[in-house]
């Protein structure tokens, strides 16, 4: 009986699962907990680079969301105005620990953010598998200016359009467009700085 | 592989060929593009890299398998979201609360007294009765007192001339009646 209503409430959608919260059913809320936790920690991580952090600020993201789930608006995504509130959520943080930030970028007169960290350099192999990739580019998104790092995450790890990326950080979508190519660019400079080849 | 890139030609839609990948042009530019790229090495070569690290991108930043929640995250943050919530209380839950804990108390207090000898409720029960008792008292005293006031008041009206001096008076004598009263009630309750 049990295992029934569990069953039913994973197949609820997003949208009847906030009814659901909204009318006090705890259960609603709980799954979209439970649905999104994963993928909102692992945002928040990659932007903050610190595993305490990111279960605090994702913590915070949900109560800000339970809190404001009247406000919810169903002619959005969930998800994307879930991440919009940890996007902001995560820029908040940094802002309060604006020491490791300061170093991390500065914006020139384009609007563009240059990198200002020394990057380390690994030996690179040739013929490295694309599994094996896996790590380096990790190490090359945390390199990147917050403002940047941020639209990589949305686009590559959260699969965004760019309307929804406009969406959630509340950017102009000419300024996701030139950012995301920046960003894409910069990375692909720290790769051939790197000693990577092929992209 | 091709670390010296070379530079696109200045008619070149570099700029675009990664929206071109992310499926993110209208179709008509779209259709420019692969016209290009079907006469530009140049661009061909830049798409097929680009295409080559977006893969990578995507099959890099997709996982998630590198984050362990706490094993009982998930209750933690819903316990903690409740706990704290505001937006989602109505007003109609706070009248229910407080008719809630009002019915309880009542249920408690009859329950108790039902089973009979309870010392504790019984020196509750006389409280109660004593407080019944002297607002009982109040209410007459104050009942007798206004009643004393209107006779007073409706005799003096009958039997004076409203003139204007006359009507000077009433106050006057109001605040002596009030002030005789009270000193009364005073001298009644230290007796």
């Amino acid at each position: 009986m049990r295992l029934t209503a569990l069953e039913n409430i994973q197949k609820m959608t997003d949208v009847e699962l906030i009814a659901k919260a909204i009318r006090g059913r705890e259960d609603g809320f709980e799954e979209l907990v439970r649905r999104y936790q994963r993928p909102i920690t692992n945002y928040v991580y990659r932007m903050l680079n610190d595993y305490d952090s990111s279960l605090d600020v994702t913590q915070e993201v949900f109560i800000k969301v339970y809190n404001s789930l009247k406000k919810y608006s169903s002619e959005y995504k969930f998800s994307t105005w879930l991440y919009r509130i940890a996007h902001n959520a995560a820029i908040d943080h940094m802002r309060r620990n604006t020491v490791n930030q300061q170093s991390l970028e500065t914006e020139n007169g384009d609007g563009a953010y240059q990198l200002q960290i020394e990057s380390p350099n690994p030996t690179p192999e040739q013929d490295r598998e694309l599994s094996e990739w896996r790590t380096e580019i990790e190490a090359v998104v945390k390199c990147l200016p917050a403002a940047y790092r941020d639209l990589i995450l949305l686009r590559h790890s959260r699969d965004l359009s760019y309307d929804e990326i406009a969406e959630v950080t509340q950017l102009p979508l000419g300024t996701v467009k030139n950012r995301l190519f920046r960003a894409r660019e910069m990375m692909r400079e720290i790769f051939i700085e790197r000693g990577f080849s092929g992209f | 592989m091709d670390l010296e890139r070379e530079q696109p030609e200045f008619d070149c839609p570099s700029g675009e060929i990664s929206s071109y990948i992310d499926g993110e042009l209208l179709p008509s530019r779209e259709l420019e593009l692969e016209r290009h790229f079907i006469s530009c090495e140049t661009c061909r070569s830049e798409l097929n890299l680009q295409k080559k690290f977006l893969i990578a991108l995507d099959h890099a930043l997709e996982s998630e398998e590198e984050i362990d929640l706490p094993a009982n995250f998930t209750k933690v943050v819903v316990a903690n979201a409740e706990s704290r919530v505001s937006g989602l209380r109505r007003r109609s839950e706070r009248y229910n609360a407080f008719f809630v804990c009002a019915g309880l108390f009542l249920i408690i207090i009859f329950a108790l007294g039902a089973s009979g000898t309870n010392t504790a409720l019984d020196g509750f029960f006389v409280v109660v009765q004593k407080l019944v008792a002297v607002g009982g008292f109040v209410v007459h005293m104050i009942y007798d007192i206004a009643i004393g006031a209107v006779i007073i008041l409706r005799s003096l009206a009958s039997r004076f001339v409203l003139d204007s001096s006359i009507k000077l008076l009433f106050p006057g004598l109001a605040v002596v009646y009030i002030y005789i009263v009270s000193r009364l009630i005073s001298l009644i309750s230290r007796s």
